[in-house]
């Protein structure tokens, strides 16, 4: 019996570091790649770290400067918090309503989900942007349909007011991983609930709502952090589209980042300005968290 | 036993696993790490060039060893073909010699550049456009004084003068200067004649108005001209220098104007957008960080003039199809400087920690001076600065008529040098911003000015 118990102790003990011994690579990674640059870029906050010139320490300036001299700032905050507004439920919104449809027992339904997936796929690269701007120029695919149904053209990336819903539309389209998640989610819910309201004589509408939406909320909370993480850090939209957009509106907060850090040199600045974005998502992620019990239903009772 | 074999086994395979990945990484461009990593794709250098300490003092003619060089670049097609081809050929001649070429457009260049330097794996041979020098030169610049290499290159033809002004100074010279470029007024011939416009040398600002007018009363879809967002930026300095003979900063970065001149100005562009003559800042700004050459505007001959430097001409007139030609940037009769635009197209400079400097020394040498070189490469970096190789390209008719006549064009009104605070990419950013809470009509003119000398002085002054 001793040494059965001997055994099994140091048997735990065996699995467990075999375990660390499997993962190194990506503890190596994470180490270098991930926790350096993390806590390098806060202590670089504190300075004036500039790429070609040795860095000496000013203390809180960068955040001061930031708050109260940067004339773009706050436009570049509101003009993301805008942006997130749009596009994250927008994004939402359109997974859920194309998960929807794909959920349909059709002919060649995987053929379409396949399709439906290729924009996600597609979606950042430099070509795509380039297409977007060609699609929503003056003379542009777009405006050429409209015109055809007689409304007038309009400068979709031109027009201060428009282009950041503009932008948006390229996020949008990519909605393909959310639209998987959602998907995933629909095919789990019991039929069961479903049959039960088609005897009550429930309509489509109350279906959805009644049904269908509270038990997909659990992937609705996880597409909305995900998505809402993604939004905030934004770059590279502005950057191939509109470069900062007419008069500012498209500049978002990734962009102005960039910026500072290359194109004005100004790392520490650079660095600080990413602290408090980093902060910012921290802060909207927490009160997604927070808010979570009130408005998710998880089947097994929410403990993992 | 058992045990100890499968820790063994598991600490086998990760250590396998880890060095598969990493030896596999695809090396993007070859010579990328510093010290001639005998892994490079460029596969040329072995193993006695990489363990090599000493700078570079090894001629690649008298070894016989394989050197691998990389030379960065930016520009359009004509001038990538053209320099593959004058690295080839200097190949073919150097045949332990390979040069590799890393380029592509300008817009990214700068960062790029900015990043290799601060990894320490910059290119052997590095362009320098003339608007970077003075912030390069002020953060310590690495790359090899050019006056300490005259007896490795010959300088005769290259009027060291010129070069110095945005260059560096007596005593540093931080790259010879590639070409000369001027500003100047690109035009669409078929489309200035449609309108009943005359091209001459002796247009003004208010030459522009009128004619802009002119399109627009026949045609409202069309406009004369377009700028584009660094033009307005060269517009403002070089009305600014005609009004009062001064750049946009001094050199103690305090304003090099006064609340009228400033005015002028802005009211000024506000006019060309209320008469049509450049078209709505809505329509416009999609196109303002690309030339003429990628303007859909441009190619389906929607407005007439580009206003433009020299060396861009051969990439825009290889992708329209219709006939160009030029005539000089307005310059008022009563103007304090002519102000015109006129500038080296690039330096080619040595990095400092490069390997192979005097490898290095002797292409850019051939690159400049040797007739077959000067041949091949054309004007495609701007008309040549140096004198040997422009009168021959001239002789050989080689340099389109377009470029040769808008550098001499702007010579007769060429204005006086920018100066390191005026080329600030954070004044450029401020002023670009002014520029289009003008033209898009958000801002009087008046206020602008205000404002602008206001945010203005506050940058300067944190800059210094």
């Amino acid at each position: 019996m001793v040494s059965r118990k001997v055994l099994k102790r140091s048997a735990r003990r065996d699995i467990g570091s075999q375990g660390y011994i499997y993962i190194l690579p990506w503890i190596i990674g994470f180490l270098v790649f991930q926790l350096y640059p993390f806590i390098a870029s806060f202590v670089y906050s504190f300075t004036d770290f500039s790429i070609l010139k040795p860095m000496s320490y000013v203390g809180l300036n960068n955040y001061i400067k930031m708050f109260t001299a940067d004339r773009l700032y706050w436009k570049s905050l509101s003009a993301t918090f805008k942006y997130v507004l749009i596009a994250v439920p927008g994004k939402l919104m359109f997974a859920l309503f194309i998960a929807i449809i794909l959920n349909m027992k059709l002919r060649f339904i995987n053929f379409f989900r396949t399709v439906y997936y290729l924009p996600s796929i597609l979606g950042g690269s430099v070509a795509i942007s380039i297409l977007w701007r060609f699609l929503f120029s003056k003379d542009g695919t777009v405006n050429v349909l409209l015109k055809a149904l007689g409304i007038p053209p309009v400068d979709w990336l031109g027009n201060p007011n428009l282009a950041l819903g503009t932008m948006g539309l390229l996020v949008i389209w990519q909605f393909g991983s959310s639209m998987v998640l959602f998907l995933a989610g629909l095919r789990n819910i019991p039929s069961e609930l479903y049959e039960a309201a088609k005897v009550d004589g429930a309509g489509k509408v109350t279906v959805f709502f009644k049904i269908t939406l509270p038990m997909l909320t659990p992937i609705i909370f996880f597409n909305l952090v995900m998505q809402m993480i993604n939004a905030f850090k934004e770059f590279n939209a502005p950057y191939l589209i509109t470069k900062g957009g007419p008069l500012n509106s498209t500049y978002l907060y990734g962009m102005m980042l960039y910026e500072n850090a290359f194109a004005y040199l100004k790392m520490g600045y650079a660095s600080a300005q990413s602290w408090i974005l980093f902060i910012i998502i921290m802060l909207f992620t927490a009160l997604a968290f927070k808010s979570s019990p009130y408005w998710t239903y998880y089947e097994d009772g929410g403990d993992f | 036993m058992k045990r100890n074999l499968k820790i063994f086994i598991s600490i086998f395979l990760v250590l396998v696993l880890s060095i598969v990945l990493t030896a596999c990484n695809p090396v993007v461009q070859s010579g990328n790490l510093p010290q001639g990593d005998s892994r490079s794709a460029s596969g040329t250098s072995d193993t006695s060039a990489g363990t090599k300490t000493e700078q570079g003092t090894d001629k690649g003619s008298t070894t016989r060893e394989k050197v691998t060089l990389r030379f960065s670049w930016w520009g359009a097609d004509t001038r990538h073909q053209a320099t593959l081809a004058a690295m080839e050929l200097y190949s073919e001649r150097n045949p332990n010699v390979r040069i590799e070429g890393e380029y592509g457009a300008f817009a990214t260049f700068h960062q790029k550049l900015l990043t290799q330097l601060a990894g320490r794996t910059a290119p052997d041979i590095v362009s320098v456009d003339y608007k970077w020098t003075h912030d390069l030169i002020k953060q310590g610049s690495p790359f090899v004084n050019m006056y300490e290499l005259t007896d490795k290159i010959d300088m005769s033809g290259f009027d060291l003068n010129f070069a110095k002004i945005y260059g560096g100074d007596d005593n540093y010279l931080i790259g010879l200067p590639a070409g000369v470029n001027g500003m100047g007024y690109l035009y669409n011939v078929e489309f200035l004649k449609k309108f009943g416009i005359e091209p001459h040398n002796e247009w003004d600002w208010e030459t522009v108005i009128e004619n802009g007018q002119k399109v627009q009363a026949q045609d409202s879809e069309k406009h004369l001209m377009y700028n584009i967002s660094e033009h307005w930026v060269y517009l403002v300095k070089t009305m600014l220098k005609q009004i009062n003979g001064n750049t946009l900063l001094n050199d103690d970065y305090t304003l090099g104007f006064s609340k009228e001149d400033i005015t002028k100005v802005f009211t000024y562009i506000r006019r060309l957008v209320e008469t049509g003559t450049v078209p709505p800042f809505e329509e416009g700004v999609l196109y303002e960080n690309v030339y003429a050459d990628q303007n859909p505007n441009w190619l389906n001959q929607k407005f007439g003039i580009f206003p433009t430097s020299s060396s861009l001409i051969p990439g825009i007139a290889a992708a329209s199809d219709f006939e160009l030609d030029v005539f000089r940037y307005p310059v008022p009769k009563d103007a304090v400087d002519p102000g015109i635009l006129v500038t080296p197209s690039m330096f080619i400079s040595i990095y400092e920690y490069s390997k192979y400097q005097d490898i290095a020394a002797d292409f850019i040498d051939f690159f400049f001076n040797d007739e077959e070189a000067i041949l091949i490469l054309k004007d495609t970096r701007g008309v040549p600065a140096n004198e040997k190789a422009k009168e021959l390209l001239v002789r050989e008719g080689l340099i389109p008529k377009q470029v040769a006549d808008m550098v001499s064009q702007s010579l007769t009104g060429a204005g006086i040098a920018e100066n390191g605070p005026s080329l600030n990419p954070e004044v450029i950013a401020l002023l670009k911003d002014y520029i289009q809470q003008i033209g898009f009509l958000k801002i009087t003119p008046e206020e602008a000015a205000e404002k602008f000398m206001q945010e203005l002085e506050a940058l300067a002054a944190t800059l210094k």
